[in-house]
């Protein structure tokens, strides 16, 4: 299909609910004009109204042209306070060292905890931290500016993601075999920081959602039993915090290899889990599609930054096909963050396969437009 | 060979697999001690084991934790053999040029495929992370390498991939100068794309690729 075609078939698939009366109906298993599906941050799409990464972290008023942008182009849901600390906020927060390209996202280049003597001198308080400060003080100028109408959000990453955040990836990997007493120390200083983050924020802007990333848990890194030794005991403190503060348990996206641990991830009592495009949709459905709403998982990059109209579409579909009847729900996802540099056409057929695919969508059922379609 | 040194250079092996990185200089030191030659120790020994920890890793029996592990056995038992080498030992063995590729740091995949390549006896020139293209190109020359592995973990920094390639293009050295490539979000396609020579999955399938790339070489 051409862009002029895909414009064109478009105008036949229009929303005709918004995302938040969606999300409600959906959830209360009525059926919606359309699967709900999530399409990246603005910080992904920079790019495609010719500002630079640089220039988007550094102004506001960037963001907020975004926001608005992005709202009528993308289906998304306007300008939001985010005080989450992603994957590396945490450890840049206590002294590790990021660097920030112009025209790329941020990475770490200098890990704060050398050895273990300096754990116990690490300090993690939001109330005076520059660096948190910085991030409070940003959300509330965006609170501001709204009026105090926008949404407030917060989060961060898991134990294992946040441990080599804070001390080098390959010597944190090493103390999981040989230094298991100050692995599992580094792992619950992690968790401590997390809820007093997740706290501080609460105090000041009342309940908000966490949201929760943590690719370092993945098989792509360790094993299953290392899963259960190191990572899902602290996962379980983090989720018993976040529960105590806010009422709620968050869902969580992981990056790689995961099938091991769906079960474990059910388990812990995750609500929701995005799965990356490397495991099958369908087997997590079979797997634990009873127990968590599941969301994923189209490719990235493959498909969706260097694929055609074509294959955007036809990996939608097959997203709806494996996942869209999963019993606790389920929601259109990439299978990664949208990378930087995808070309404006594809997120355009993403948003046309969900509509068109995905229209009269209910939780435990196959889209309607499947069955009408005569693809299911 | 002599049943002492048998025995040794199963000890060597299993140091390593079984990633006891403690115990192995002291069988290093055995095993020159008693006059042993030190290449048949790093082929038959150490690198035997760290063979069967790649091919536990391609089984997910091990995993990135325990593959760091057995490397440092694998190197300290190098440290003690590696002096006891006659002078001219490795020359002849292929060299390989690797790095991250500009613009990315992750370089724990590399790493790794760096640790496979030395046990599979290639001389690796590691350029670390973030490394400008031409770098790539320069230091294969400079060395003769007749392999250049490229890694990413990000998608932003793929396209310094094909500048390798198309550098060596340029150059007219794809022919003589193999490209590898590998990382996240990176597939066999897309190395059709740009015309890299390879893509692996994981550390010991690449150092498989390269064993086969530089067997071939030789066969011409």
């Amino acid at each position: 299909m051409d862009y002029q075609t895909l414009k064109r078939e478009m105008q036949n698939y229009p929303d005709t609910m918004t995302n938040a009366e969606r999300m409600k109906a959906y959830a209360m298993g009525q059926e919606v004009d359309r699967i709900p599906f999530t399409l990246g941050g603005a910080h992904s799409l920079v790019r495609l109204y010719g500002y630079t990464p640089g220039q988007f972290r550094r102004s506001l008023d960037v963001q907020f042209e975004l926001a608005e942008k992005i709202k009528s182009d993308f289906c998304g849901s306007g300008m939001a306070a985010s005080t989450n600390l992603s994957l590396r906020g945490l450890g840049e927060a206590l002294g590790s060292k990021a660097v920030y390209p112009e025209d790329d996202h941020d990475y770490l280049v200098d890990f704060v905890l050398k050895d273990y003597g300096m754990l116990d001198d690490l300090a993690f308080d939001p109330a005076t931290n520059p660096y948190l400060q910085k991030r409070m003080q940003t959300a509330r100028e965006i609170r501001e500016r709204t009026g105090g109408k926008c949404m407030v959000v917060t989060g961060g990453a898991g134990p294992m993601t946040t441990a080599i955040a804070i001390r080098q990836p390959e010597l944190f990997l090493r103390d999981m075999i040989r230094d298991k007493k100050n692995a599992h120390r580094l792992l619950d200083f992690t968790v401590q920081c997390m809820l007093k983050w997740v706290q501080y924020n609460c105090d000041e802007f009342g309940i908000i959602p966490v949201a929760l990333a943590d690719p370092a848990t993945s098989a792509n890194l360790i094993s299953e039993r290392m899963f259960r030794e190191f990572s899902k005991p602290h996962l379980q403190d983090l989720l018993a915090g976040i529960k105590k503060i806010t009422g709620t348990v968050p869902g969580i996206h992981i990056c790689g290899r995961t099938k091991h641990i769906w079960k474990d991830l059910a388990e812990l009592g995750f609500p929701s889990f995005s799965v990356d495009n490397c495991e099958d949709l369908a087997e997590l459905k079979q797997t634990v599609g009873d127990k968590m709403k599941i969301s994923g998982n189209v490719p990235p990059t493959t498909v969706l930054r260097n694929g055609t109209i074509d294959d955007v579409i036809e990996s939608v579909k097959q997203c709806l096909i494996k996942g869209s009847d999963s019993p606790c729900g389920y929601s259109l996802a990439v299978g990664c963050d949208v990378p930087l540099g995808t070309p404006r056409e594809n997120l355009e057929a993403y948003i046309y396969a969900a509509r068109r695919y995905g229209r009269g969508a209910q939780k435990g059922k196959l889209c309607r437009g499947l069955i009408e379609e005569h693809l299911a | 060979m002599s049943a002492d040194k048998e025995k040794l250079l199963a000890e060597l092996d299993r140091c390593v697999v079984e990633m006891d990185d403690e115990t192995v200089a002291g069988v290093a030191q055995e095993y020159v001690d008693n006059g042993f030659d030190a290449y048949d120790g790093i082929v038959n020994g150490l690198s035997k084991g760290m063979e069967k920890a790649g091919e536990l890793y391609e089984q997910e029996e091990y995993f990135v934790p325990e593959l760091l592990i057995c490397s440092d056995a694998m190197y300290n038992g190098l440290d003690v053999l590696r002096p006891h080498l006659p002078k001219d030992a490795g020359h002849g063995s292929a060299a390989v040029v690797i790095g991250v590729v500009q613009g990315d740091t992750h370089d724990i995949g590399k790493n790794l495929v760096k640790i496979m390549l030395e046990a599979a006896g290639f001389q690796v020139y590691d350029l670390g992370r973030d490394v400008e293209p031409r770098a790539f190109v320069d230091k294969a020359k400079e060395v003769g390498a007749s392999i250049i592995c490229l890694s990413t973990l990000m998608t932003t920094t793929m396209h310094n991939m094909k500048t390798v390639v198309d550098l060596l293009r340029e150059e007219g050295l794809q022919d003589k100068i193999k490209v590898m490539i590998g990382g996240g979000p990176v597939s066999q396609a897309y190395a059709a794309q740009i015309g890299a020579d390879a893509y692996t999955t994981d550390a010991a399938a690449a150092a498989g690729w390269a064993k086969a790339a530089a067997a071939e070489e030789q066969n011409q």
